[in-house]
């Protein structure tokens, strides 16, 4: 019946467009529906519509899909990641060092109190360091979503953008210092060991920042189409994404660095937002559910209880500094706490690092895998809903958005 | 019975309503309240407030004899201010209207009186971000509270053309110098305030409209020019909020000029031109729309003339008693600026015309507001 009606077998398996229309068609579904009945944030319908068809749920969106997607999601990411970077003012971070200071204060304490629990509960002090290091950083795409759904302006606000931001640059920091040290350990030889961290972040800082130079100039020729403008960054990202990808390097910071070396006034001040309205939509909304497709679900009490575990000290952890240092930053206590909580959503960046570590030990990769599996994925459904309710709660998230 | 607060002859104080600004784009931010609860933290003395929404703040000087001491406490709040927005990574900047702000975006402060405005004006309260000054002039009593408001009323368009500062409203160029006014058009009681024949007139006025339940307070007098009986003074509030506070010094000075010129030659109310009412809309849109390039319609002379010729000759007139005052400085300034046609919408227009970018105009109007260069 099938060869009667189409020519051929009816597919075992969505296409590659087929699978990111359905994410985007039912995403949009469950926004409606979660969002509406369970007055649930935008992120987290997204990212429980992408769990739902992934291959953790019915499996419409199967491994296969998922990772042919995964091109198209990088390049999502890295619109994100430069739109996030445009929020980031390096020349304020100078100006007001307490920003500064808490977002490296709050990602130290968050690497040392996870690291110190994890020897306790007996692992290893390596793996426990990088495992650290992996949930030192706060989730850029959902900070900045729900920023952007909520319509959040405020101090509270921006402080969580710019500390997410540093905890990832931060994070990757430390995590090349823990690779460094596990590279030493497996009897790699010292030009390795010293070279390889250095290249990871000085040559993602360089290719970002280099980049952003060369766009600036390009979209100052531009000037002033600004749909062209737009066309130039996209193009920039695109090759940015391939350039990580050839060079081995961090996409998180280069992509972070171009974002914040694009912001240009005077005569550079011609460099768009990657995106707006409804193409900003489109991407994010792709990348979230795209993002819930990935998680894995392991609900064996004992993964599940460290997941949690791990999600709850680290939210303590991030409270200590934010609410010690608010006065500092011009907040109140509660403010404090608020932008202490609004940063619980875990960076879902650090599954790429472990694929980083994967690729040079396996075996290390694998056991830091599923350690952090199940604290991602309880952050993903958890994080959103306290960023959300930290926005509201400060005053700075429209009610009506 | 409305009473009217007296305070010493010539006494001065200016308001003046900033736009706070994101540093990304420089358009309007959320911020008002996170300013206000900075300065709570470290006591400073000044007068400091929220306004309709939380992308605007104001500030007041307290009651000056000169203007030079009005601009050197201006210059004092603008640093504690400019400080502050520094480390919360916003701006601030003067100007009449922000260029592409969308009044949809705004948010209503949460205050009282401010939710009490949204309700009964619905959208025209986020429409009412728009920036101005206010300067306050000291009265000995209510008539001549209402004698120098009649006077002054003639003299509006002046201010208006002097202070323009809003040319673009949201992302386009509306061909006006001052598109602010326009904004407060919308208001039921704003616009021409009646010519009224005594303070028992207008005390009268005032108590029929609060027995209509109409206003409650002068507060709800939108009016161009209105006495402000608790401070014992008139306001004149057709300004925009200029880009520097010289220039509002310096408009405070030629308020204060022409108080004494009244002050000098009439005692108590001094009845407005039988024709004036006639002629106020139209010269105060000819004020609007082409600042000092406006023509107006004299009453009494019948006569036409070019507002910044008609500046010029009363700033000539004005010296005399200016020197007396201290405020000679403020008209030379501003006799220049009319001589070298040199507008903050002038600027803006051309900062636009140099850069094509709105976000680069509110950038370096923040620049002239905190007192840098670019």
């Amino acid at each position: 019946m099938n060869e009667l009606l189409w020519g051929s077998q009816w597919p075992s398996q969505f296409s590659l467009l087929a699978a990111a229309a359905l994410m985007l068609i039912c995403g949009a579904l469950a926004v409606r529906v979660l969002s509406s009945t369970l007055r649930l944030p935008e992120v987290t319908a997204f990212i429980l519509c992408g769990l739902f068809l992934g291959p953790s749920g019915v499996g419409l969106v199967s491994a296969e899909t998922v990772s042919g997607l995964s091109i198209l999601a990088d390049v999502a990411l890295g619109l994100i990641l430069f739109d996030l970077g445009r929020h980031v003012d390096p020349v304020w971070l100078l100006r007001e060092r307490w920003a500064l200071i808490t977002a490296l204060t709050q990602t130290l304490t968050v690497f040392i109190g996870v690291a110190l629990l994890l020897v306790n509960l007996g692992t290893e002090p390596l793996l426990a360091a990088m495992m650290a290091s992996l949930v030192c950083a706060g989730s850029p795409v959902i900070s900045f979503w729900v920023a952007q759904e909520t319509k959040a302006e405020g101090q509270v606000t921006n402080r969580m953008l710019h500390a997410v931001a540093l905890q990832c640059i931060f994070a990757v920091g430390i995590f090349a210092l823990c690779f460094q040290v596990l590279h030493v350990s497996q009897a790699a030889d010292w030009k390795t060991a010293l070279g390889h961290p250095i290249y990871l972040t000085v040559g993602s800082v360089v290719l970002g920042f280099v980049m952003s130079r060369i766009a600036l100039f390009l979209s100052n020729l531009l000037q002033p189409r600004v749909a062209l403008q737009q066309l130039v960054v996209i193009g920039f990202i695109v090759i940015l994404v391939e350039a990580n990808d050839l060079l081995r390097l961090s996409p998180l910071i280069s992509l972070l660095v171009f974002g914040i070396g694009s912001r240009g006034y005077g005569k550079n001040a011609a460099l768009q937002p990657a995106s707006s309205g409804v193409s900003r939509q489109l991407v994010f909304a792709f990348f979230l559910v795209y993002l819930g497709s990935t998680l894995v679900v392991d609900f064996r009490p004992e993964p599940l209880l460290l997941g949690v575990g791990i999600f709850v000290f680290r939210w303590i952890l991030l409270l200590l500094p934010s609410v010690l240092l608010s006065r500092k930053n011009g907040l109140s206590y509660k403010k404090g706490a608020l932008l202490g909580t609004a940063l619980v959503p875990l960076s879902g960046v650090s599954i790429v690092l472990v694929g980083h570590t994967t690729s040079f030990y396996p075996e290390f990769g694998v056991a830091l895998d599923s350690m952090l599996a199940t604290t991602v994925f309880v952050s993903s459904l958890v994080g959103p809903l306290l960023t959300w309710w930290s926005l509201r709660l400060a005053g700075e998230g429209r009610s009506d958005a | 019975m409305l009473e009217f607060g007296q305070s010493a002859p010539l006494t001065l104080g200016i308001e003046l309503e900033l736009q706070l600004v994101n540093r990304r784009d420089f358009n309007l931010t959320r911020a008002s309240s996170d300013l206000l609860e900075r300065l709570r933290q470290r006591p400073h003395g000044f007068d400091i407030k929220a306004e309709i929404t939380e992308s605007m703040i104001e500030i007041a000087t307290g009651i000056h004899h000169d203007t030079e001491s009005a601009l050197t406490e201006l210059k004092a709040i603008r640093s504690l201010l400019v400080g502050h927005a520094d480390l919360m990574n916003i701006a601030i900047s003067g100007g009449g209207a922000h260029p592409f702000q969308h009044w949809d975006d705004q948010r209503i402060f949460q205050a009282d009186r401010y939710r009490l405005v949204s309700d009964l004006y619905g959208y025209l309260a986020k429409q009412f971000t728009v920036y101005g000054q206010h300067i306050h002039i000291g009265c000995p009593s209510g008539d001549h509270a209402i004698g120098l408001a009649n006077f002054l009323s003639s003299y509006l368009p002046d201010f208006i053309a002097l202070s323009s500062a809003s040319p673009f409203y949201q992302g386009v160029d509306t061909q006006f110098q001052s598109s602010r006014l326009t904004s407060v058009n919308a208001f039921p009681l704003s616009g021409r305030m009646p010519g009224f024949g005594s303070w028992d007139d207008f005390a009268a006025f005032f108590d029929q409209m609060r027995a209509l339940g109409i206003v409650e307070s002068m507060k709800d007098f939108y009016w161009d020019l209105r006495p402000k009986p608790e401070y014992g003074t008139i306001e004149i509030r057709v300004c925009d909020a200029p880009l520097t506070v010289d220039l509002a010094a310096q408009l405070a000075g030629y308020a204060q000029s022409l108080a004494a010129h009244y002050f000098d030659q009439f005692d108590g109310v001094q009845p407005e031109h039988p024709d004036a009412p006639k002629v106020h809309s139209y010269n105060r849109f000819q004020a609007c729309r082409f600042g000092l390039y406006g023509k107006v319609v004299d009453p009494e002379s019948r006569g036409i003339q070019p507002i910044g010729e008609r500046i010029l000759t009363t700033i000539e007139s004005l010296m005399p008693v200016a020197r007396g005052i201290g405020a000679e400085w403020a008209l030379i300034a501003l006799k220049s600026r009319v001589e070298n046609v040199e507008t903050d919408a002038d600027k803006i227009r051309r900062v636009f015309q140099r850069t094509g970018h709105l976000s680069e105009v509110v950038r370096q109007c923040a620049l002239d507001w905190s007192g840098s260069t670019y």
